[in-house]
């Protein structure tokens, strides 16, 4: 009873030999009809459709992505690195609210108990804050995308760095907030973030030798100790603060990042198993 | 809606499943409509670049807008709306001149009797006045009265000032009127 578009006359349509008006009517035609639109989709075996659909398919994709994914990839980080570097346990909300809360309640628990002054102690905690992060984006232990990252052929040097940038960024602006939300005076924002650095280097050159958590825990214990030590012989607490301290760190820092560039083929060779 | 098949559902359903972030849902659109819109743009505009482009924005644009589709009216009108004027606007953008599409070669004795039945036109021949029209007369009436395309709009598909537009638009209906007299 209705009509429908006849094969010679679609293949002439198709072909771009009917004239205006033909055309016309079977282009009104066709967005109503359900049956003759998917018979110009039986006839039309054209390979740009399928290619337009895997550009449509990686936009929508892109789309959906976290924000973050979506900015390394604007930055040149193909899309798998991308997603990767997003699964790094240091982004799950409730690692950062454990490990801010952590550094809160240390220094407000000294504080309570009124022993040092709160500057030098947030300033000793503060840097265990991105030593952690960094550390815990290899971790086998706390990555929900390990088995991935195992698998995944390219180099883990390349990840293991991107991801140390990354979780760097918003660790230093977390911290230097805390330290100034924190009772004390205005430079304890500061002063821990060459200390938190010079960590945060020597735990990316040793996550290609030690494993994560050995790493953390060894470097975090060290320093707490050095810091504390420091400040008790030279019997002031911000000693371990002081300009000469924070050119040591610095040093430390950028030897930390030497290492780590120096053995980069450890990462893909000892890194795996960790 | 959630539990049926995608290949049994209908476009309103599938738009929505789209407005709610379903990928398949899209690929199923994609599927029944990529097909006539890549057709009927390419009766548009012959640089296949810029139309393989629209196609993309065009499903692109669905992605996104898809749940400010107001639930009336055919799909495949509301698809074509946005098709359309992807072209028109990466026309703008390219800065490009449009790329007429070529007339086709007539074979009159066998396109008018289709063209009669196809148009329902049986009193007066519009279909016959239509193909008698000049190209550029003719374009403009394609664009506006066909496509939906606004004064403007169908300007810059054609590549003329909007006021040229309407002015041939006038003279469309004049011979038009003329030839249904």
């Amino acid at each position: 009873m209705r009509w429908h578009i006849d094969p010679p006359l679609l293949d002439r349509y198709l072909a771009g030999h009917l004239d205006p008006a033909g055309s016309a009517s079977i282009e009104a035609h066709v967005v109503a009809c359900e049956e003759c639109r998917a018979a110009i989709a039986g006839q039309l075996r054209d390979p740009v459709l399928d290619a337009a659909w895997n550009t449509v398919a990686d936009r929508v994709d892109t789309a959906s992505q976290p924000w973050l994914v979506r900015a390394l990839r604007r930055l040149g980080v193909d899309d798998a690195t991308a997603r990767l570097v997003r699964a790094t346990p240091a982004f799950t909300l409730s690692f950062i609210l454990a490990t801010l809360l952590s550094v809160f309640l240390a220094v407000a628990a000294a504080m309570a108990v009124g022993r040092p002054s709160s500057a030098s102690l947030f300033s000793v905690i503060a840097p265990v804050l991105p030593l952690v992060a960094v550390a815990s984006g290899y971790s086998s232990r706390l990555d929900p995308a390990q088995e991935v990252v195992r698998a995944t052929p390219y180099s883990q040097y390349r990840l293991v760095a991107l991801r140390t940038v990354v979780v760097l960024v918003p660790c230093l602006v977390a911290g230097t907030l805390l330290g100034l939300a924190l009772p004390g005076p205005w430079y304890q924002a500061i002063t821990w973030l060459l200390p938190g650095l010079a960590l945060s280097a020597l735990a990316f050159a040793l996550l290609g030798r030690i494993s994560a958590v050995v790493t953390a825990t060894v470097l975090g214990l060290t320093w707490t100790y050095i810091a504390v030590v420091w400040a008790r012989v030279a019997d002031d607490g911000l000693a371990p603060f002081r300009p000469a301290a924070q050119v040591l760190y610095l040093l430390v820092a950028l030897g930390g990042v030497a290492l780590a560039v120096s053995n980069k083929e450890r990462f893909d060779v000892a890194g795996r198993p960790l | 809606v959630s539990g049926a098949p995608l290949g049994t559902q209908s476009d309103p359903e599938l738009l929505q499943r789209v407005g709610e972030g379903d990928q398949d849902a899209l690929r199923e659109l994609y599927g029944r409509h990529a097909p006539w819109l890549l057709a009927r743009l390419r009766h548009r505009c012959a640089d296949d670049g810029l139309v393989t482009e629209a196609l993309q924005d065009t499903f692109t644009a669905v992605w996104k807008s898809a749940k400010r589709w107001n639930g009336s009216g055919e799909v495949a009108a509301w698809i074509w709306g946005i098709g359309i004027r992807q072209l028109v606007g990466n026309l703008r953008k390219a800065g490009r001149a449009p790329v007429p599409v070529a007339e086709p070669a007539r074979d009159a004795t066998l396109v008018s009797a289709e063209d009669a039945v196809l148009v329902g036109v049986e009193h007066g021949d519009l279909a016959g006045a239509l193909n008698r029209l000049s190209p550029e007369l003719r374009a403009v009436v394609q664009a506006t009265v066909l496509d939906g395309l606004t004064t403007r709009e169908a300007g810059r598909l054609l590549g003329i000032p909007s006021g040229t537009v309407k002015t041939r638009m006038m003279r469309a209906r004049a011979e038009l009127r003329g030839a249904l007299a």
